[in-house]
């Protein structure tokens, strides 16, 4: 096969393993084909020579017969010179018949093969493609893209797989994409949030260059609010990149068994001055001998010190909360209650979203960052617990935590 | 409509303070506003001549006060200068939409109320196109 007539059949395939699969499929069957209808013609030959052969004695001993000049002992020859050359006929017919047939039907034969070769190589090409252009597809941005299972072999296999990773490969992609979109909106909101205090900074500042000279009264108020601002600031970004950190699950969490007892205490030591300036009263009652929790010690400590703070801010300056922890089944669980504003029934879920607005009393001096409740719910629930507010406006709220006893494995 | 009186709504009180310390300072006379409910009942009450509209606030937003001062036909005159966060396009374009006759971008300070007021006086007339602070 010459160069041009591989690339017109090539052509016609379409594909180089069914030009390969055609033509090792045609050496294998049709080589041994021709080979045996070859043989087998030669054999034909050999018999019609003979016959020729014999006839021509036949026709020579007629022909000496008649003329008287033959041998007694040369060839015996059969009676009647016709019926031989009758014999000879039919025989040479019989042959010529067989030697149509077998050319005939080699090449049918022949034809037959390379038939079901294209269509075998064509069976195995078209999925190849199919999973070609597919995977193409999917290289140029459509995840979703599938293949069709045409058939129930190793290719059918092959397709299948690739159908269930293509599925897996959007599914995660998408999902991340949505990952992604949150976090460029949290990170929206944190900065929009962020300029709260930082317009405060940059105003006050301004004013006490202006005026500096005219009200040291004035001075000392405006340089404390700098202050607190600048402090609340860096609560802000503290807050926002502890939410980042437990986002991307990439906290160094030490888990160990606690008790709850201990971390309360800490807690309410952590934030005695916010509440001694306040002045608010704290009732403890923390059931004695509670099983461990497993937790981050950290992790928990900061969760309790939103929740009180939280408790002391919603209350009026004077006022009293409450901290409660008993077991309850399998569980711990710790009760924060305050008497404040209360939170209205459409605002409980919203409470814990991130940046949420909620007024408190303490609006004239906000000290709040808007990620506490955030934050506690992420660690809450990453320690495999739940976090929840029960509420009424006018009369209080009440935060409650619950952590299941035995092995935790943080969620990262 | 009083000539004196230019009101200042936020919702952050530290921004009320400095911004109204510093008003009181040059001889202004103003009163305030924390939300865009408590925003339209002084306008009504006080009449003021300018105010400054911070764009975001609780229960109604500084773009929702706008629309319904302009839509007012006894309020429409009064000058009303928004702030608004991000100084993104659209931002702009939501105050042009609704009627503002000015913007400042946030975080805004006192000096640049103080100046937007000085322009607003020395201005003869409104519809001078948007100034950016």
């Amino acid at each position: 096969m010459g160069k041009g007539g591989e690339e017109m059949l090539r052509r016609t395939l379409g594909s180089k393993i069914g030009l390969r699969t055609l033509g090792e499929m045609l050496a294998v069957s049709v080589l041994p084909l021709i080979l045996l209808g070859y043989c087998a013609l030669r054999q034909m030959e050999a018999i019609n020579d003979h016959l020729i052969v014999e006839e021509e004695r036949v026709s020579l001993a007629d022909i000496e017969a008649q003329q008287g000049t033959v041998g007694a002992s040369s060839n015996p020859l059969p009676e009647g010179p016709s019926s031989g050359q009758v014999n000879l006929t039919e025989i040479r017919e019989l042959i010529g018949w067989l030697r149509w047939q077998l050319s005939s039907g080699t090449v049918a034969l022949t034809a037959l093969v390379v038939v079901v070769a294209v269509a075998l190589s064509y069976r195995i090409t078209r999925p190849i493609q199919e999973l070609t252009a597919g995977a193409t597809a999917i290289a140029q941005g459509n995840l979703e893209t599938q293949v069709p299972v045409r058939e129930d072999d190793e290719i059918g296999e092959l397709a299948r797989a690739f159908n269930r990773m293509s599925q897996r490969i959007s599914e995660d992609i998408t999902h991340l994409q949505e990952l992604d979109l949150m976090r460029s909106s949290f990170i929206s909101a944190a900065a929009h949030d962020l300029k709260s205090p930082l317009s405060s900074l940059v105003s006050f500042s301004e004013v006490l260059l202006d005026y500096a000279d005219e009200d040291p009264e004035m001075r000392r108020e405006f340089l404390g609010i700098i202050n607190a601002e600048s402090k609340r600031l860096a609560r802000m970004i503290d807050d926002f990149l502890e939410l980042s950190r437990l986002d991307s699950g990439r906290m160094k969490w030490q888990i160990e068994k606690l008790s709850l007892a201990e971390v309360v205490e800490e807690a309410l030591e952590a934030t005695e001055e916010s509440i001694k300036e306040r002045a608010i009263e704290v009732r403890l009652s923390v059931e004695e001998g509670l099983p461990s929790v497993q937790a981050d010690r950290e992790a928990l400590v900061k969760t309790i010190v939103n929740l009180v703070s939280n408790a002391a801010s919603s209350s009026e300056p004077g006022g009293e909360i409450e901290v409660r922890g008993w077991q309850e089944g399998d569980a711990v669980r710790l009760d924060v209650v305050d008497h404040g504003l209360g939170i209205a029934a459409e605002d409980q879920e919203k409470v814990f979203e991130r940046f949420a607005r909620v007024g408190d009393h303490a609006a004239d001096r906000p000290t709040g960052t808007g990620l506490e409740l955030a934050i506690s719910k992420e660690i809450v629930e990453r320690l495999g617990g739940r976090i929840w507010v029960e509420s009424e406006p006018g009369k209080g709220s009440t935060f409650t935590v619950r952590l299941p006893l035995g092995r935790v494995q943080p969620a990262g | 409509m009083s000539e004196n009186k230019i009101l200042v709504v936020d919702d952050s009180l530290f921004m009320l303070k400095s911004i109204t310390f510093v008003l009181e300072k040059e001889g202004y006379d103003f009163c305030t506003a924390s939300d865009g409910e408590e925003a339209l009942c002084k306008v009504t009450e006080e009449k003021p001549w300018l105010i400054f509209l911070d764009a975001v606030m609780p229960i109604k937003d500084g773009y929702e006060v706008c629309r319904q001062i302009k839509a007012d036909p006894a309020l429409k005159d009064i000058r009303v200068i928004m702030a608004t966060g991000r100084g993104e396009p659209e931002d702009l374009e939501k105050a042009l939409a609704a009627g503002a006759d000015g913007y400042m971008l946030k975080p805004y300070t006192p000096t640049k109320i103080l100046a937007k007021v000085r322009e607003a006086l020395g201005e003869s007339g409104w519809g001078r196109g948007v100034k950016r602070c």
